[in-house]
């Protein structure tokens, strides 16, 4: 059940070019900029739920992701007087989480202690499915899939679902061409409908008898 | 999922993308994902927003003059020597002792004369470094010069550096942010844009 503040998530939001004058978070952002704290509040409830799950199935991790949500939006709050429009801000705010993750991955594999997405994907995939409850086994199974898929193909596709960011979009956040990031989603959406096949099947399959 | 009250719905500039996208994966995950970051950090964040954004224009000008104040206190404990390090030196009013030698005995010196003397200048000097040392940490606090000197840990990490300057600020201690902001950009240049 959504909370009082959960303002409606900013998914979908067509990309309206520099500057980006019509999005409203960009004005927000500006106002937190010039000292209003409130524009801040509203800016936050409208994206924190989907940057989080962002970094939660970037990182595989919810502690790491906890502490990259954290140091992404502290980053913005201390950038404030130098933000400048010139992109949508969701665009802004996930190329700000994705290089705090890039940082994060290339300290982790600087240190040897690279996570292992495959234990973590195969974790997911063995749960309990006799205790589980049909909704339960389908998120377990979509965290297995999410998790199977190759780093930069899940990090387009969660930048698609969660920032609501177009092909373009993902290709400024993530620093790549458009071709890439477009190809980077267009196999992550063909691997995930792959998978979630065979669930369906076994739903449908349920359901007839 | 419902939109912000645009025109959305579609990606009307973008058609690479509605040409790539699954709707029937969409809506799996949309309908699966649902997490949320505890309250308690959303706690932490808005109140770190908070706190950042309560410094005004105006104060601007009080955190430069509490980094003077504490420049000048600095520079001053360096320049003043410690207690006890020069000897006291002879004053005209002690009397002398009868066989005429230079140094007195200490019975016939009064009693302020047997203290350490850093002489007038010195004594003068070391008044204004407690003053000014004092001024300084009314305005930029204790915390500040803490939290500072631990930030000089990092100046050779400029990520930590820049994030003791974070948490600096989300301390409340703008004046000591922006002194290490300063020092920050005199040695690395203007600070990089979180987004680059």
């Amino acid at each position: 059940m959504p909370d009082a503040d959960a303002v409606t998530p900013p998914r979908a939001v067509a990309y309206t070019g520099p500057m980006a004058p019509s999005d409203p978070d960009v004005r927000l952002m500006l106002r937190y900029r010039d000292g209003d704290a409130t524009a801040f509040d509203t800016l936050y409830s409208r994206h924190k739920d989907g940057l989080y799950r962002y970094l939660l199935r970037l990182c595989l991790d919810a502690a790491t992701a906890e502490d990259l949500f954290q140091e992404a939006w502290g980053k913005l709050i201390a950038a404030r007087h130098r933000y400048r429009p010139t992109a949508r801000f969701s665009t802004y705010l996930y190329r700000v989480a994705h290089n705090c993750f890039v940082d994060h991955y290339r300290r982790q594999r600087s240190r040897g202690r690279e996570e292992d997405a495959d234990a973590v994907a195969l974790t997911a995939r063995d749960g309990d499915p006799g205790r589980e409850t049909e909704r339960a086994l389908a998120r377990a199974r979509l965290e297995g899939l999410l998790a199977a898929l190759p780093p930069e193909q899940r990090d387009a596709f969660l930048l698609r679902e969660e920032g609501g960011l177009s092909v373009a979009e993902i290709a400024e956040a993530t620093g790549v061409g458009a071709e890439t990031a477009k190809s980077r989603l267009r196999y992550a959406y063909r691997k995930l409908r792959e998978g979630f096949a065979p669930l369906a099947e076994d739903s449908g399959g349920r359901d007839d008898g | 999922m419902a939109d912000t009250g645009q025109d959305h719905g579609k990606d009307r500039t973008d058609h690479d993308t509605a040409a790539v996208i699954d709707e029937t994966v969409s809506r799996a995950y949309r309908d699966l994902a649902r997490e949320r970051p505890p309250e308690a950090l959303d706690e932490r964040l808005r109140a770190q927003a908070r706190r950042a954004s309560s410094v005004r224009p105006w104060q601007r000008p009080l955190a430069v003059a509490a980094t003077l104040a504490l420049a000048v206190a600095l520079v001053l404990q360096v320049a003043t020597p410690p207690d006890g390090e020069r000897p006291a030196p002879l004053r005209e009013s002690v009397p002398r002792s009868p066989a005429g030698d230079s140094v007195p005995d200490e019975a016939a010196l009064p009693a302020y004369a047997l203290q350490p003397d850093r002489g007038d200048a010195g004594q003068a000097v070391s008044e204004l470094g407690r003053a000014s040392r004092k001024a300084a940490q009314s305005l930029a606090g204790n915390g500040a010069a803490v939290a500072s000197a631990h930030c000089t840990d990092h100046v050779e990490d400029t990520e930590a550096w820049l994030a003791c300057i974070a948490e600096l600020e989300a301390a409340g201690e703008q004046a000591a942010a922006e002194r290490e902001r300063r020092a920050w950009t005199a040695r690395h240049g203007p600070e990089p844009d979180p987004a680059d």
